[in-house]
């Protein structure tokens, strides 16, 4: 258990403590909190699109097409998303975003214990997230604290740390899952995609309308 | 990297088009054999091997191993839909994707069905003020601009159009569009093609596809819903995003998105019977030996159907069905080449019309798979060509080469060799299926294409029905003579009810007869043109064809009539040339309708002559005027005519001679009309002689045309009463001419003949005789002729026997 998680989700003794990182549990949590810190371009954009759980006209399996991708709110609402989600068996993910096709952002993703991957898609041009998981998941009860990020990591997911420690001019470093959450798997090396993972990976590029190189 | 399982050269990625030969790999197998040929399954050196393999068209060798994980693989589900509609749009690189469009998104536009949309960048149409600077569309065809928003359309604008598929069973449609120019239909610039895919199937021309065009000032948005399927219908870019025109200023943020005209897509054909050849479903060539074909059979079993595998294995290896599978494949042909052809049929069909080299059958085979792709849309005079070019080859198929290149194979492939009576067996039941191949093609056309077809095929094949045909395209009419007997029958018997309906109103003229004539020319024509393709045949057999011979002669017999009988001569070569035109491929009745042509030619000509003589008389036809009134000659009963010259004398001095024509004409009616020219009358001016010889030849003309009409006046008499009347004497065939109760025997009596009447003696005519008739008062036996003189004469030397000498 880490110390975000120790702060939010089990000692509730420190409260000095904890109101003084409200703002990093509003950031992990707070969907209207998380539109307040984009940009008022984009914002306004995000303010003004349906809010929805699903897209109604969207087609193919939730989440795990473009036809059908999570509405979520902005690139903060897709961190706190994601970092939500647990697979069945009980691993929260690793991610990252690979790009975009059109208006749907396309993330790779990994279970911490290394052994599924998922290509998944979001949307995040709506006012608050959605409060449905794609097959297969469901929204974790530990503090969400998040677990990937916005943009593409060339080492996925070995790269987790450089890529947090990268965060702190953002100000989110703070929000993330303390490094000891998967320093054990990135050490023993047990991030392999699988041969099916990397064609669709190779399919998803080639296709992808932006490209993030870093 | 990977190399590409068509042409071995380097690429990105295992799944993805080749850049060198364009080829993807599209089916499971390639899918498998593609990831087997990547560095997620092979190392670098693995695949320099299997590229050096495939370059030198060589037999890979992937190791099993490896294709079973990609087939494993595969059975990823979102792998799986991703090679399935493989969705994606192309934009200009962004960190964040472009913005939605928000009209598109917003909650109070419900949606009832599925859709979806599209947003493309890089295209700057909109104005800072909102205007669209030009107007945005789609190509259609001819390259041509069509509009959907107009330019100068102020936003928020919209507009949506229902399209239907062209096809049965049609799964997608792809879009262009542009930018343009209104008023002159041009395309100024392209903003990418798309492809709509997902459309459940549905029969052609069911408009269900709504394309809805939106801008506003947040952008533009394309939507594609499947109305009736409610269906979410995947839009993918299908070309590279447009580089702007110059002329095409960007000047802001906004972005402007695609619709186009639905059209068919880039196809990649169905499999077809080659494609589902034992040979090819399990890759095995001709010169497999047993083992080797149950060896990849079980290795396809992992990937397609195991009883599919199971009996093309069974088809190769048992003796009775393998010399089929053979006949069926491409004998003769390299196995490298012979898989390559293959798989061209499912990229471009007809490109193995221009293959050069192959084997007979094997190209034969080819070019009858390539039938299976012909649409309804496949242009007439091309696929005439395509069946000549299939007929003139199927002439040249030798069973003793097929033979050699079966048995060559055979002698590789360890299977026992066959016979030629075998061969020649198969190649029998091959060119059924080569004329039906063709004969499917043809039904899959429009009723009107596949006559047209037939017929440029027929004609083309025959020189005009004067040569022989292949065989191939005799098999082929003689089906078409089958099918199409039915309607030809049914539409030749309304025909011939036409032509008895035309006989019966013919009493009543030629304005009666010409509306019948007009449907049965209609008529004709639409039935010739089904039965033309036959026609040609025939004659080019030397036979001919019944119902066209039967329904010629029909019209040349209502022809004859219309003109022996009534006279109608412009209807009458109406029909002429009719015939001539259609039924020219009937030796007969061609010659026969020559003949008649030049017949009416020249009655014509000379109507025409006669019409410019009776200049006077407005001679038409039938018709003739006098004094402004009209008459038909064929209600003229009786004619008469009396001609004399008048001297005058003064004191017994010769002072002048005039001259006086009367032509009395006897109506059905019971009218006289009298014509006559004086040359002291009024109507007649100029040179009165001429006139009056006009006058003269008028008679002598309708003598001629009122001859039998009038002769049959008198022969009906003798019918009815035994004797026919003229003037005032009752004349009894061959006995005796009675004139005021006095008999005079024609055998015995004598017939004077003066002018204008003929004076009847007793034989024992005497001088006392001659005196009573000098001085009594009373008639001389006798009776004029200036009345039917023709008609008169006529009647007394052939029921009379009286004839005098001119």
């Amino acid at each position: 258990m880490g110390f975000l998680s120790n702060l939010f989700g089990g000692n509730k003794e420190d409260k000095a403590l904890r109101e003084a990182l409200a703002p990093i549990y509003r950031m992990i949590d707070d969907e209207k909190f998380q539109v307040e810190l984009l940009d008022p371009a984009i914002r306004e954009i995000i303010e003004s699109a349906p809010a929805y759980d699903k897209d109604p006209n969207g087609t193919g399996p939730f989440g795990f097409t473009e036809t059908n991708p999570i509405p979520v709110n902005g690139p903060i609402g897709q961190l706190a998303y994601f970092s939500k989600l647990e697979t069945q068996s009980g691993q929260r993910i690793l991610f990252h975003r690979l790009g975009a096709m059109g208006t749907v952002d396309v993330f790779e993703a990994v279970s911490f214990d290394g052994r599924e991957w998922f290509i998944l898609f979001a949307d995040l041009y709506h006012p608050r997230r959605s409060r449905l998981t794609p097959d297969g998941f469901h929204f974790t009860k530990q503090v969400g604290q998040f677990s990937g990020f916005t943009n593409f990591c060339k080492n996925f997911p070995y790269d987790f740390v450089e890529k947090k420690a990268s965060m702190r001019d953002s100000g989110l470093s703070v929000a993330y899952i303390p490094i000891s959450k998967v320093s054990d798997q990135i050490e023993n090396r047990v991030f392999t995609r699988p041969l099916a993972h990397k064609a669709k990976l190779e399919l998803v590029k080639s296709r992808l309308s932006s490209l993030q190189t870093q | 990297m990977a190399i590409c399982f068509k042409c071995g050269s380097t690429k990105s990625g295992a799944l993805v088009a080749c850049r060198n030969c364009e080829v993807a790999p599209k089916t499971n197998s390639e899918y498998a054999i593609s990831l087997a040929l990547s560095d997620h399954l092979s190392t670098k050196d693995q695949l320099a091997q299997y590229s050096q393999e495939l370059r030198n068209s060589k037999k890979l060798s992937v190791p099993r191993e490896a294709l079973v994980q990609a087939l494993d693989a595969l059975k990823d589900p979102q792998l799986l839909a991703m090679l399935g509609a493989q969705p994606a749009v192309q934009d200009a690189a962004h960190p964040l994707p472009p913005r939605p469009p928000a009209q598109a998104q917003s909650p109070s536009t419900p949606r009832t069905t599925p859709s979806t949309s599209i947003a493309v960048s890089g295209t700057n149409v909109v104005t800072q003020g909102g205007i669209l600077r030009e107007a945005i569309g789609i190509e259609t065809l001819g390259s041509s601009f069509t509009t959907f928003l107009a330019k100068g359309s102020k936003l928020p604008c919209a507009v949506s159009k229902t399209f239907s598929t062209a096809e049965d069973g049609q799964d997608q449609l792809s879009l262009h569009l542009c930018g343009g120019d209104s008023s002159l239909s041009k395309i100024i610039q392209s903003f990418g093609r798309f492809q709509i895919s997902g459309i459940a199937p549905m029969p052609k021309g069911k408009p269900s596809i709504l394309v809805e065009l939106k801008a506003d000032l947040g952008g533009i948005t394309l939507k594609v819903t499947d109305n009736l399927a409610k269906s979410t219908l995947v839009i993918k870019n299908i070309s590279s995003p447009p580089k702007p025109s110059p002329r095409t200023q960007i000047n802001s943020q906004l972005q402007a998105t695609a619709v186009s005209q639905p059209s068919k897509p880039a196809p990649r054909f169905a499999a077809t019977v080659l494609n589902k050849s034992p040979f090819a479903v399990l890759g095995v060539t001709t010169r497999d030996n047993r083992r080797r074909i149950v060896e990849l059979a079980e290795q396809k079993a992992l990937e397609l159907d195991h009883e599919l595998c199971q009996k093309a294995s069974s088809d190769l290896t048992k003796p009775r069905s393998r010399l089929g599978a053979e006949i069926g494949w491409l004998p003769g042909v390299a196995p490298r080449k012979a898989a390559q052809l293959a798989d061209d049929l499912l990229q471009n069909p007809m490109a193995v019309r221009k293959e050069s080299g192959l084997p007979t059958l094997a190209h034969l085979n080819l070019m009858a798979s390539a039938f299976e792709t012909v649409n309804g849309d496949h242009d007439s005079e091309d696929m005439a060509t395509f069946i000549q070019e299939v007929a003139h080859l199927a002439e040249e198929l030798s069973p003793e080469d097929v033979l050699r290149d079966i048995n060559e194979d055979r002698a590789v492939s360890g299977f026992p060799e066959v016979k030629i009576e075998q061969v020649e067996e198969e190649l029998s039941d091959r060119k059924r299926y080569y004329r039906n191949s063709i004969k499917e093609a043809l039904d899959r056309l429009p009723s009107a294409k596949l006559v047209q077809v037939m017929t440029e095929t027929v004609d083309s094949a025959t020189s005009g029905g004067e040569d022989h045909a292949p065989g191939l395209i005799d098999d082929l009419v003689d089906s078409y003579e089958v099918e199409t007997h039915s309607p030809l029958q049914s539409g030749a018997e309304k025909i011939h009810e036409l032509i008895q309906s035309a006989k019966d109103a013919a009493p009543s003229g030629e304005v009666a007869v010409k509306t019948y004539v007009d449907k049965i020319e209609t008529a004709t024509r639409s039935w010739d043109r089904v039965a033309q393709p036959i026609q040609l045949s025939a004659k080019a057999r030397g036979t001919e064809h019944d119902l066209s011979s039967r329904l010629g002669w029909a019209i040349r017999r209502l022809m004859l009539d219309l003109f022996n009988e009534h006279n109608i001569l412009s209807q009458a070569q109406r029909l002429t040339a009719l015939l001539q035109e259609l039924f020219s491929e009937i030796p007969e009745i061609s010659e026969r309708v020559d003949q008649d042509a030049d017949a009416l030619n020249n009655i014509a000509s000379d109507r025409s002559k006669i019409a410019e003589k009776f200049k006077d008389f407005s001679l038409v036809g039938n018709s003739f005027s006098w004094k402004s009134r009209a008459y038909d000659v064929n209600t003229i009963n009786h004619i008469g005519f009396y001609r004399a010259v008048t001297t005058h004398k003064t004191n017994f001095i010769e002072t002048g001679k005039t001259e006086k024509a009367i032509l009395t004409l006897t109506l059905s009616n019971g009218q006289t009309v009298n014509i006559s020219i004086d040359e002291q009358g009024i109507f007649w001016r100029g040179n009165y002689a001429q006139k009056i010889q006009t006058l003269a030849d008028f008679y002598g003309y309708l003598m001629h045309v009122t001859f039998d009409r009038r002769l049959k006046f008198y022969e009906d008499q003798i019918e009815r009463n035994g004797h026919w009347q003229y003037d005032e004497c009752y004349f009894y065939p061959h006995k005796k001419v009675v004139f005021r109760g006095r008999d005079f025997d024609v055998g015995t009596d004598s017939f004077l003949r003066s002018y204008g009447n003929i004076e009847l003696r007793k034989k024992d005519y005497g001088v006392l005789d001659k005196l009573k008739r000098e001085v009594s008062l009373t008639k001389t036996p006798q009776f004029n002729t200036l009345t039917d003189t023709d008609v008169i004469f006529h009647m007394l030397e052939k029921h009379m026997g009286l004839r005098w000498s001119k």
